[in-house]
């Protein structure tokens, strides 16, 4: 009952939405449908966000139809607007979207006729988790998933209209940990998606604690032993960093718990997630993909561009992190404004080498930015000169593609979990 | 000021008008329960209390319920009238202060941080950094987090204040490197290089080079030390849910108080804490509260807030207990002086707002409180008050016990509280609290003393009963511990006769009970105040 | 096959077993008089926590023990009579989780598996006498939640000179955090909660291949075997002196499987328990499935506090009983109202049908320090009376392990009883007396502290 009581908080609090929002609720008060509503941030605000719960969705997941003033499903086949689709839900998965389907009766309806629909927008990148504490400068231990709070109530991203987000251990160590792949809503037991999702790497990083061992107190018992000074300290060591982990016949005093379980989750083939933004540490991700033939995809990637042949060849897709924040009076944290224009160029010729060269491109806020809007980043590519359609995909498809979840989430399709967004107008325009 | 406070009631109706859920204030209710304590007489074995528009119309075994009346019955419940706090220390933005501070407690390391960071400021050294959320171990900030409203003006200010929080007030830089030690510093954060940590972020240097003051017990104005001219009703919140806690405890009315952090401070302010907002305030502007003791000069020492971070820039005076009577000596002769048109002169010359308040004061027209702790703050007190021809009440008086002779000649009133063991909160700190008597209730009762019972800023489960509850453990007899928090408090507020007493014509606020008060296994189930159902569990 | 003590196993254990008999020590603190053999207790209200109450009772221990308990029992000519009419009789509360008393709850390194509280108990605290003072007879004395492993615990009564007089029993429980220790984070917390686990097999390797090197030379034989063969065949040679301290209580925990030769013949550790803390509901998942994954979940004690309740489903799978922080009421802000919605946390767990143990309140000013007082609340709260009494009482004991011998009045049990001048459960009522294993340990009347607090000092007595 509380997700009832939580409903008509929300209503209370702005007419507007109030009669969409009790449609809803008479629609779905069977299964889990959160609302977030965004209040006075446009003509086009996420007014509801609804994800699917997942796992047993035949027995648990709610059943229904939507109609709405525009359908996106940003699927394959359907890459446009259908005026006046109709979605059917059946336990909690997509079972159609279409123009002219019939709406079955043993199903609610759910009329929206001055609200659009898209799919749930997936954060490729997200600030949800903060850095881990730990001070290893390589380490496959960190799980992201350990940091989770799979009981939050996350109405913030929620209303931003995220409704799946990636959550690295960190972007602050060589070698951070394992991210995950969680929902934002749903029963807790749900809302891991991937657990073991990808083995992160940033390039461009040289601040883990100098000392991993400090020296213990000599005694009787213990002799005086010489710290252990832990790497990188420059660019130049940190693909050798990594690979001295890797080597086969690695010093076996210098292994420890953290490298191990680099090593072991490199050996099973985990996806590698590689942040880097110069050109010159991208170069470096690109060299660890093709030496040893692992899945990568690229993070941040603000001078991509000039490197998209090289992504092309190594396969990598690219998850551009665009700044929203910029230093103002208001505002002491962010780059400088000029950085503005330099990165909506970049984002604007990645749209047209991705394109051309054949490599995804999804769309994210800046690392920490626990507010970014993945329509902004949206906004702010297409200003670059990405085409609309590209854009939409950049924050659900194709971020959904680079997580290999294009199954589940990132589009509106038969078969796919049932997480969309309720919008008062079109899905980008802000 | 009036005009400020003529907006902000005119808000209240127009938000009453629409939270009022359509109150008929016409309706009629009936409370059967087995017991009904009217506090003012003996309490009645299966009683009926009527209520219409606002008021108690009848009370008593055999009164005729009228038709349409809503009719609550409790077969098990006792009836009391709704509690009063008459020093009550409410927080204005955050409601979960006592569980913010208490979250600090429970942690041992998160505890002996915040002891050592107000011992530091206690003893005078300067410590270049104040508390903040950062400096907790991860779980106490998680449940401050987590128990913090989302999104406020505070919230965002506190944010700017925690990434300035390394700036120094006063310009002086003293954080050694060794003091620092263990600060973790994670990507973001922001360290204006003082601490000259590994991760030291130069190029985000905060633009917030005045620390910000946090609102936090903002119930002092720290412009001065005589401050009698400030109202506490402009600061306070009604739509803060620390009246919502208040009201779950079964308290429906209280006398907001100023901090005990001036020498004279603001005039409290007399509301309830629930019901029609139009009708909250009761009093706006009540008794002036001074303070005798440590209070005033411990936090003037080092300038500091009581709940850590820089009041201003200036270092503030008093610091010592002479200097805290001489302000307070001064500012009444200097009220007389102004008013013969003499100039004024001396670093600790009020501002010329309070003079008019302090001749009103010393004319009886105003009343005045003053919070001492210890036998020679009361007897400092008393004496102050004999000087000037003041007529006063008691606030706090840990150590009334010691007092009670001169208490009783000088006809002196005590607003008593909290009872403790040993000494909560920041009390552990000043060193005021260490000689508490758990029976001091009863002993003021038998000396025949008028006393109220109040739970300040104890805000546990059920605060202010909870303080009764010690009191009757401690040999109060159990009908005086209701009446020190219902009719005597109401008296000592000098409210009108209406108010702490369930009789025909009195308000209605009344508290429904599942048993009797003072027993741990009861709880509040209704709560009606002004004739209107605030509260029901 | 016998289970080795730890080295102060040995001490408590010979303590315990003679010092009723040898409690000359004791007694000097303990009461004016050497405990007599046998003691009545007549006229009491007895409120046994098993059973019906009893009005008008006796109670008649000796020895320590109850020997008998009823409305007629017959009081043997040389036993030492209380008449206490109008009184009631309780069993002792126990405290199931307690870091106080010590002077400082945890080792300031985060892996400290090797600590023993009872290395810290200082007995002249204050605090132990406080117990008393409110009734509280056993105390679960554990290493604070500052920590990832924190070492073992111990159960002691409040009285006595020395941590050995003070013990119950010897600590049956490691400290393990799953929530995190300051300056650490949750994939911190259970990363260095893995790596400590994962390093023991090491070190056995490590144990097992020297073992086997050291018995070649003893036979004066060359190593004829592999690095590998080596630490397996060598695992059967490790002897219980090899362990080092930090490893042995890690190797107890994981129910001792490592054989290893004592003097006669192979033994085993002594399996020891967990009391696993979660902060929050996100710690309970990671709690269960790390001790389902070290194989000691049968002995996992969960400690709970915040909003764990709200992983409800996972406690009730994992059936394992807990005890909660003092935090019985979880307040929570919505973020999209702003509304705070309160929780009452034991309810919670009685309705789920969990075995659950209160703990007291740190703060001293409040009520909340006793026992009873939370129970009263509990039963304010809809939990039925008798399972709020048993929380502070019978669930306790029940979790630590020593029901057999605490937690309720019945015959057979040691004697730790409070004698209150009214219903335990109600506020308004006094501790006026308190047995500890048959000993009168506290009068109210002659509490010195007490009379501070409630009476003016005579020179200022009106």
């Amino acid at each position: 009952m509380t997700l009832f009581s939580k409903h008509r908080a929300a209503a209370n609090r702005s007419s507007r939405v109030r009669p969409l929002l009790v449609t809803l609720l008479c629609a779905a008060a069977v299964g889990s449908v959160v609302v977030a509503q965004q209040a006075g941030r446009g003509a086009a605000a996420p007014v509801a966000a609804a994800p699917a719960p997942i796992g047993d969705a035949d027995k648990s997941g709610p059943s229904f139809a939507v109609r709405a003033k525009a359908v996106y499903p940003v699927s394959d086949k359907q890459p446009g607007a259908i005026d006046g689709g109709v979605m059917i839900v059946r336990n909690g998965k997509i079972a159609a979207v279409g123009a002219d389907l019939p709406i079955p009766a043993d199903i609610p309806l759910i009329d929206l006729r001055n609200e659009v629909i898209c799919p749930g927008f997936v954060a490729a990148a997200s600030a949800i988790l903060p850095p881990h504490a730990g001070p290893h400068s390589i380490s496959g231990a960190y799980q992201a998933v350990d940091g989770f709070d799979a009981y939050g109530d996350y109405a913030e991203q929620l209303a931003l209209g995220v409704t799946t987000a990636h959550i690295s251990p960190g972007g602050h160590r060589l070698a951070s940990g394992r991210g995950a792949i969680v929902k934002l809503a749903g029963p807790a037991e749900s809302r891991i998606v991937r657990g073991d999702s990808d083995l992160s790497i940033n390039l461009g990083v040289y601040n883990p604690p100098r000392l991993i061992k400090p020296p213990f107190y000599a005694s009787s018992d213990v002799a005086i032993t010489p710290a252990r000074r832990q790497g990188p300290e420059s660019r130049i060591g940190q693909l050798f960093q990594v690979e001295s982990v890797l080597a086969p016949n690695a010093d076996a005093g210098a292994a420890n718990f953290h490298t191990s379980a680099f090593t072991s989750a490199w050996s099973t083939g985990l996806t590698l997630r590689i942040q880097a933004r110069q050109a010159v540490d991208i170069e470096d991700a690109v060299q660890l993909a093709l030496r040893y033939k692992r899945p990568a995809y690229l993070v941040g990637a603000a001078e991509a561009d000039e490197l998209a042949d090289s992504l092309a060849t190594a396969g990598m897709s690219v998850v551009l992190r665009l700044e929203q924040r910029y230093r103002g009076p208001d505002n002491p944290v962010g780059p400088d404004p000029t950085a503005f224009d330099a990165q909506i160029r970049v984002a604007g010729r990645l749209a047209k080498l991705s394109a051309e060269k054949g490599f995804l491109l999804a769309l994210a806020g800046a690392e920490g930015d626990g507010a970014a809007d993945p329509r902004m980043s949206a906004a702010l590519a297409m200003r670059g000169g990405m085409s609309p359609e590209m854009a939409l995909g950049g924050i659900t498809r194709t971020a959904a593609a680079i997580l290999k979840l294009e199954k589940r989430v990132g589009s509106l399709a038969p078969g796919m979990d049932a997480d969309f967004l309720v919008m008062s107008g079109r899905p980008l325009d802000l | 000021m009036f005009a400020v406070r003529a907006w902000r009631i005119q808000v209240f109706a127009a938000a009453a008008l629409l939270l009022s859920n359509g109150v008929d204030a016409g309706s009629v209710i009936a409370i059967k329960a087995r017991l009904v304590c009217p506090v003012s007489g003996p309490a009645i074995e299966r009683g009926v209390v009527l209520i219409e528009d606002g008021r108690v119309t009848a009370i008593g075994t055999d009164v005729a319920i009228p038709e349409g009346a809503k009719v609550i019955d409790a077969p098990d419940g006792v009836v009391t009238p709704g509690l009063i706090d008459a020093c009550c220390v409410v927080d204005p933005e955050i409601e979960e202060n006592g569980a913010y501070f208490r979250s600090r407690f429970s942690c041992p390391d998160c505890a002996e941080l915040y002891r050592r960071h107000l011992k530091a400021t206690n003893g005078g050294a300067t410590v270049g950094h104040t508390l903040s959320e950062r400096d907790l171990c991860p779980r106490c900030r998680a449940k401050a987090a987590a128990e913090a409203p989302a999104a406020s003006l505070w919230r965002e200010v506190a944010g700017k204040a925690a990434a300035a929080e390394f700036l120094p007030a006063d310009g002086t830089v003293s954080l050694r490197a060794d003091e620092h030690e263990g600060h973790n510093h994670g990507g973001g954060d922001i360290c204006a290089g003082i601490c000259g940590g590994p991760n030291t972020a130069k190029d985000d240097a905060s633009p917030f080079a005045a620390v910000i003051t946090t609102p936090r017990t903002t119930w002092a104005e720290h412009s001065s030390e005589v401050v009698p001219h400030t109202l506490v009703v402009d600061s306070v919140n009604l739509l803060s849910s620390d009246f919502e806690r208040l009201l779950r405890s079964g308290i429906t009315t209280v006398y907001v108080a100023p901090d005990s952090a001036s020498v004279i401070g603001a005039r409290g302010a007399i509301v309830h804490t629930g019901g029609d907002l139009a009708k909250r305030i009761v009093r706006s502007a009540d008794a002036v509260k001074a303070t005798m003791g440590s209070d005033p000069s411990y936090r003037g020492r080092s300038n500091m807030m009581p709940a850590g971070g820089y009041a201003d820039m200036h270092t503030r005076r008093p610091t010592t207990r002479m200097g805290v009577d001489f302000v307070f000596r001064k500012a009444f002769y200097d009220a007389d002086r102004w008013q013969n048109g003499i100039p004024l002169h001396g670093a600790d010359t009020a501002p010329a707002a309070a003079f008019p308040v302090l001749q009103k004061v010393r004319a009886g027209e105003i009343p005045l409180r003053v919070q001492a702790r210890m036998q020679h703050d009361i007897i400092s007190a008393l004496r102050l008050a004999h000087e000037f021809g003041l007529k006063i009440t008691l606030d706090e008086g840990t150590e009334a016990y010691k007092c009670i002779p001169e208490l009783k000649a000088t006809g002196t009133a005590v607003i008593y509280g909290p009872l403790f063991m040993a000494p909560p909160g920041a009390r552990d700190f000043v060193n005021e609290a260490e000689n508490p008597l758990l029976t001091t209730p009863k002993l003021l009762s038998e000396a025949g003393i008028p006393f109220a019972i109040t739970a300040q800023e104890m805000r546990d489960e059920e605060s202010l009963i909870r303080q009764a509850m010690v009191a009757a453990r401690y040999g109060l007899p159990a009908e005086i511990a209701l009446k020190s928090v219902t009719l005597a408090a109401a008296n000592l507020l000098r409210l009108p006769e209406s108010f702490g007493v369930i009789k025909q014509g009195a308000e209605a606020d009344l508290v429904v009970w599942s048993g009797d008060p003072l027993k741990a296994d009861s709880r509040v189930r209704t709560v009606v105040i002004g004739g209107q159902v605030v509260l029901e569990n | 096959m016998r289970l080795i003590e730890t080295r102060k196993g040995f001490r408590s254990a010979r303590l315990l077993g003679g010092w009723i008999a040898s409690a000359a020590i004791a007694t000097v603190v303990w009461a004016d008089a050497p405990p007599p053999e046998k003691v009545a207790l007549t006229n009491v209200k007895i409120v046994p926590v098993v059973g019906e109450s009893i009005e008008k009772g006796t109670i008649l221990i000796e020895r320590g023990k109850i020997a008998a308990l009823g409305k007629d029992v017959e009081i043997p000519y040389d036993a030492r009579v209380f008449d206490l009419a109008g009184k009631v009789a309780f069993p002792g509360t126990i405290d199931a989780n307690s870091y106080r008393g010590t002077d400082s709850p945890n080792e300031s390194r985060p892996v400290t598996p090797q600590l023993d509280t009872s290395d810290s108990i200082d007995p002249s605290q204050l605090y132990y006498e406080d117990m008393l003072r409110i009734g509280t007879t056993t105390l679960n004395i554990m290493p604070g939640d500052n920590t990832v492993i924190g070492g073992i615990g111990r159960v002691i009564r409040p009285i006595g000179l020395t941590p050995a007089e003070m013990t119950i029993a010897e600590g049956a429980f490691l400290k393990v955090c799953v929530s995190p220790k300051m300056g650490f984070d949750r994939m911190l917390q259970l990363a260095t909660l893995r790596e400590t686990f994962a390093e023991l097999d090491e070190y056995l390797n490590r144990l097992a291949e020297r073992r086997y090197d050291e018995k070649l030379k003893e036979d004066e034989k060359v190593m004829d075997v592999g690095v590998a063969e080596a630490k397996k065949r060598g695992r059967d040679l490790i002897r219980a002196e090899d362990v080092d301290d930090e490893h042995r209580n890690i190797l107890r925990v994981r129910g001792g499987q490592v054989k290893v030769l004592g003097e006669a013949g192979p033994t085993l550790f002594k399996p020891l328990g967990a009391f696993i803390s979660c902060g929050a509901a996100m710690d309970v998942a990671p709690a269960v499935t790390f001790a389902k994954d070290h194989g000691f979940i049968d002995r996992t004690v969960l400690v709970l506090d915040g909003d764990c309740f709200k992983a409800i489903k996972e406690l009730k799978a994992a059936a394992r009983p807990v005890v909660l922080t003092s935090n019985l009421v979880h307040r929570e802000t919505d973020p999209l109202t702003g509304k705070v919605t309160q929780t009452f946390v034991p309810k919670k767990f009685a309705d789920a049908g969990l075995l659950f143990a209160l703990t007291p309140g740190v703060d001293a000013s409040l009520p909340e320090r006793m026992l009873t007082y939370q129970a009263a609340r509990c039963v304010r709260e809809g939990v039925a009376r008798d399972e709020a009494i048993r929380s502070v009482t019978l669930s306790p004991a029940k979790i630590l392990g020593v029901a057999d011998r605490l937690g309720s009045l019945e015959v057979g049990k040691e004697a730790y009883i409070g004698i209150y001048s009214g219903d335990p459960l109600d506020f308004a009522s006094q501790v006026e007396k308190v047995f500890v294993a048959g000993v009168l340990a506290y009068e109210r009347e002659k509490d010195v502290r007490m009379q501070r607090l409630t009476e003016p000092p005579a020179g200022e007595k009106k």
